[in-house]
């Protein structure tokens, strides 16, 4: 039905007031309000107050609030800042996860470091091959002049040698130099090794490095201590 | 006593410095006296600085490891037969 098929609302009199037609009611209704003002109906149906409303729009802000503010659009903006994966992405990550997973806990990384300092800072691990990990060597070595020869303490170059000791042991009285280096060394070429000095020689143990040493003038003995 | 001495080979067309890293490698047997001791060092040079080289390795070897090999036994004096005059 519509509202006219109906009649108005009066009042005390009969005389018309402010009224509204209700379909659901079939009828007319009294407008009523408070503070000088009609209610006004909202969507759904609900009658909301200002007050309500005003806490409504405090709660959703508005569209100059900074990503900061705790407020609906605030919030948004904030999430709208943040760098989401994409589903695609999120899958990889998950297949990589879970290959690792898979693995018997995390036994390797394949892939070298990049290039830079890559500084780890200092780490002892048990094991370390950079450590002495067998008993030392000693002995002595007679070098002569023109030879450039292999110094070592025992019967060869020790294996994984991390250090190298040596001690010229020619007498302060003597004065018998030597020279130490790569093989190519002579008396006039090489690292000084004063009488009675002693040098220490650290290695990489993972890379053979044969050093050589030749007296200037005459036959020196040279004390060798290898670990 | 074995000695066995390898100069290492450079080619002709070899550059001039690899001509002068150029090492000879002495290796040194003693199990031909009964002593299980095999050492190797190696010098500068060629095969004539190896062989120059060689003796005096050998000795620091027999000095370096002289409770290896057998010690001569001192001889025992020998007594004099007669009277002293």
């Amino acid at each position: 039905m519509s509202g006219s098929t109906r009649r108005i609302r009066g009042d005390a009199h009969g005389k018309p007031v402010p009224q509204y037609f209700n379909p659901v009611a079939d009828a007319y209704e009294y407008l009523e309000g408070a503070d000088g003002a009609a209610k006004m109906m909202a969507e759904e149906g609900k009658i909301a107050d200002l007050a309500t409303l005003k806490t409504f729009l405090e709660v959703l802000g508005t569209t100059a609030d900074a990503d900061s503010l705790n407020t609906m659009i605030g919030l948004l903006k904030n999430l709208k800042g943040k760098d989401f994966a994409t589903q695609t992405t999120l899958a990889a990550a998950l297949a990589e996860l879970t290959a690792i997973k898979d693995t018997d806990g995390i036994k390797k990384i394949v892939d070298a470091l990049p290039a830079g300092t890559n500084e780890i800072g200092e780490v002892v691990i048990s094991g370390d091959e950079t450590l002495p990990s067998s008993a030392p060597v000693t002995g002595i070595k007679t070098l002569i002049p023109g030879v450039a020869a292999e110094i070592f303490a025992g019967v060869s170059r020790k294996a994984n040698r991390v250090a190298m000791m040596i001690r010229n042991l020619s007498k302060y009285s003597e004065g018998f130099r030597l020279r130490f280096g790569e093989s190519s060394i002579t008396d006039e070429k090489g690292f000084v090794l004063e009488p009675q000095s002693v040098v220490v020689l650290e290695f990489n143990p993972k890379i053979a490095t044969p050093i050589y040493a030749i007296p200037e003038t005459n036959t020196v003995q040279v004390e060798v201590y290898e670990v | 006593m074995k000695k066995t001495i390898t100069a290492q080979k450079v080619s002709k067309s070899g550059d001039a410095l690899e001509q002068l890293k150029r090492t000879a490698s002495i290796q040194i047997d003693f199990s031909g006296e009964g002593v299980g001791l095999l050492a190797e060092t190696s010098v500068g040079g060629g095969e004539e600085e190896a062989l120059k080289y060689a003796p005096v390795f050998e000795r620091d070897l027999r000095e370096n490891y002289k409770e290896l090999f057998p010690q001569e036994e001192p001889k025992e004096p020998i007594e004099e037969v007669g009277e002293k005059i």
